[in-house]
């Protein structure tokens, strides 16, 4: 580590904010016309568009085994391409492009804010796809350097090679599903520094919220402009088909295959960047998301991925977890926290 | 931001401005309560039973959204109606279609849906016109009738139990679409009504409304009749020489085309729902005002249209009460 002062005496960092200060946040949702979703994430100057393609026809009839039908680009327009970028830059495994996924496109896929700008984005872009979710996910960092925690690092701070830890939670469910830390630190420290990014995403999570709210309401206001048109009873159409309600639980598990997809996409979207397959001290709890009649599919990605349930639909059975609990159990790198996890859901 | 991407000049702003305020102010109240997003929990009496419809989940005993909508209530059943999802299809629906596939038996079309809809072969409409059992001729011939990327309006016919979707084409005014155009806008501007076909006749002009978001504006197509199917079948030979005879399409009719789905264009980025009477009035407007087809979709015929109809409604308004 060089002499560099990350923090001043004053109790100020490099960019003039305080230890506890998250960059500028700002949102945009629906930035890409062509996209069923897509989102806008800015974190300082951290930018990132993810834009998600489906619901569409989940096909994996087509799939020749562990191959994942997913196209996954991130597209790196800066000019300091890193090794990282550049592993995951281009198609990352396979196959029809045909069947969505999250496209991200970063300025400077460089260091752990991307990470946590790609999911935040992501999750506004799926949002605003309409994709069932249980919870939206968020993502924050945090650092420690000159023995001060620091909240979301910026660039100059990451690079500095001190400990960072990238948190996703699920703020509704107040679970993990990302946790991640490529450097040493003691248990006592390690927990502030993950207390802290753990507030960060609270606070990236009240933000995320507030764009979702702001957008449905111009959304709301778009659709009754549309409305009140000659024909004055059609306002009560809209919700007749609605009333098959959740009998229609195939549509509903092909709604999930297609979320799966795209969740897993990003899921390796991360591996690749942490190059999580060959980091041994990593910690990578991911979240995943069942989709019954697909399960064979998915068991190979899961031998890839660190995992954690992640279901919607309550109405997954009992032989069916009995079934995953077995997959689980044959990640030998599996922290025991998750199989408990798993058992409570 | 998803506010309209146009270049206006100070002037225009305000008076599109102006516009959209009158129509806020003449359209019914946004019910903003009701509105939720991801991981909201629904407030429910959990006392009543309840059902939980599509875009809820039970999560340590509330009830939660799970997409972004306005919650709605019928009798037992809570759900959340997404307002940006793709196209939900209910039975009877009329939808344009683009064939993805050609399977055995049947033809895949991409339908703005979140799988791909099935137009099985039996649920066709022969060309020859004849009811009868399809044959291994008609299987291989197929290819004939639709092929992959052609344009095909249908009708939706039911969910299978396996959750895929049905179309069917069982009348002549269903079927391959050509020479025309087809648009994509967002599938809540396109209300039920009693009509999605369209004859324009001064244009001479099929207009296809089509529930999915998918709008055809096409040079008009005489519907055979189906009660004369002896004719048809001797026809058959004649039409397929006759088709290759007029691949060509006049120029005129290829600018009322345009001209049409330019008026769709204008009222889609305006976000004001599609009908017959609202395009042909846009077009007219077009046209009287001398405004030429590619200029349809400047800035300027924007502000026109909004404050058009911005006087529409308050004039249709008063005449209600």
């Amino acid at each position: 580590m060089s002499k560099t002062e990350y923090v001043s005496p004053e109790g100020l960092r490099l960019d003039g904010r305080r230890p506890m200060e998250m960059r500028q946040l700002r949102a945009e949702i629906g930035t890409v016309a062509k996209a069923n979703g897509s989102a806008v994430f800015e974190m300082g100057n951290t930018k990132v568009i993810a834009a998600v393609y489906g619901p569409r026809e989940f096909s994996c009839w087509f799939v020749v085994d562990d191959e994942c039908n997913s196209v996954f680009q991130v597209q790196n327009r800066s000019q300091q391409l890193n090794d990282q970028a550049l592993a995951v830059n281009g198609d990352i495994t396979c196959h029809p492009p045909d069947h969505g996924g999250v496209h991200f496109d970063s300025s400077n896929a460089s260091f752990s804010g991307t990470r946590s700008a790609c999911i935040n984005a992501a999750t506004l872009a799926l949002a605003d796809a309409g994709i069932p979710m249980r919870d939206i996910v968020t993502s924050c960092s945090a650092g420690y350097l000159n023995s001060t925690p620091l909240l979301d690092l910026n660039y100059i701070e990451d690079s500095a090679g001190g400990p960072d830890v990238t948190v996703g939670i699920l703020p509704k469910l107040d679970k993990v599903t990302l946790l991640q830390m490529e450097a040493k630190l003691p248990v006592d420290i390690f927990e502030n520094v993950m207390g802290l990014a753990v507030e960060g995403c609270k606070a990236v999570a009240n933000y995320i919220k507030e764009m979702l709210w702001k957008d449905e309401d111009d959304a709301l206001l778009k659709q009754a402009l549309a409305l009140s048109m000659n024909i004055p009873g059609s306002d009560s159409s809209v919700g007749d088909a609605e009333m098959s309600e959740a009998t229609n639980d195939q549509e509903l598990a092909m709604g999930m295959s297609c979320y799966l997809f795209v969740v897993l996409t990003y899921l390796e979207f991360l591996c690749h960047m942490d190059g999580l397959h060959n980091c041994g001290s990593h910690v990578g709890l991911k979240f995943y998301y069942l989709a019954k009649s697909y399960q064979s599919s998915i068991t190979k990605e899961l031998n890839m991925l660190a995992l954690q349930m992640f279901m919607l639909n309550g109405s997954i059975d009992q032989s069916e977890e009995s079934d995953v609990s077995k997959v689980l159990g044959d990640q030998s790198f599996m922290p025991s926290i998750i199989s408990s996890e798993l058992t409570q859901m | 931001m998803r506010g309209l991407q146009l270049p206006l000049s100070q002037t225009q702003r305000i008076r599109l401005q102006r516009a959209f305020e009158k129509l806020q102010s003449l359209s019914s109240k946004a019910n903003s309560d009701a509105s939720v997003t991801v991981a909201d929990t629904i407030p429910v009496n959990y006392e009543d039973a309840f059902l939980k419809g599509h875009g809820t989940t039970d999560l340590n005993g509330e009830l939660v959204a799970t997409v972004c909508g306005v919650v709605e209530r019928i009798n037992k059943l809570v759900y959340v109606r997404g307002l940006r999802a793709r196209y939900k299809p209910e039975v009877g629906d009329i939808v344009v279609g683009r064939v993805v596939e050609v399977a055995q038996k049947r033809w895949r079309l991409e339908i703005n849906f979140s799988q791909d809809a099935i137009l099985m072969l039996s649920s066709m409409n022969m060309p020859d016109g004849i009811q009868r059992r399809r044959t291994a001729l008609d299987e291989l011939n197929m290819r004939g009738i639709f092929e992959e990327n052609d344009v095909v309006c249908a009708e939706v016919r039911n969910f299978q139990h396996d959750g895929s979707l049905q179309l069917q084409a069982r009348s002549q005014k269903y079927g391959k679409l050509e020479k025309g155009q087809l648009l994509i806008i967002d599938p809540y501007l396109v209300k039920k009504s009693k009509s999605h076909f369209h004859h324009l006749e001064q244009f001479g002009i099929d207009l296809i409304l089509g529930r999915n978001g998918f709008i055809w504006v096409g040079e008009h197509v005489e519907t055979r009749d189906g009660m004369v199917v002896d004719q048809a079948n001797s026809s058959e030979q004649s039409m397929v020489l006759e088709e290759k005879n007029q691949t060509h399409t006049p120029l005129e009719m290829r600018q009322n085309i345009c001209r049409i789905a330019n008026a769709v264009r204008v009222l889609s980025t305006l976000g004001f729902s599609m009908d017959a009477d609202l395009i042909m009035e846009t077009v007219e407007l077009s046209s009287s005002l001398k405004i030429d087809i590619h200029d349809m979709i400047g800035s300027e015929f924007h502000v026109l249209v909004a404050e058009r109809e911005a006087e529409r409604r308050s004039l249709m308004g008063k005449r209600r009460r």
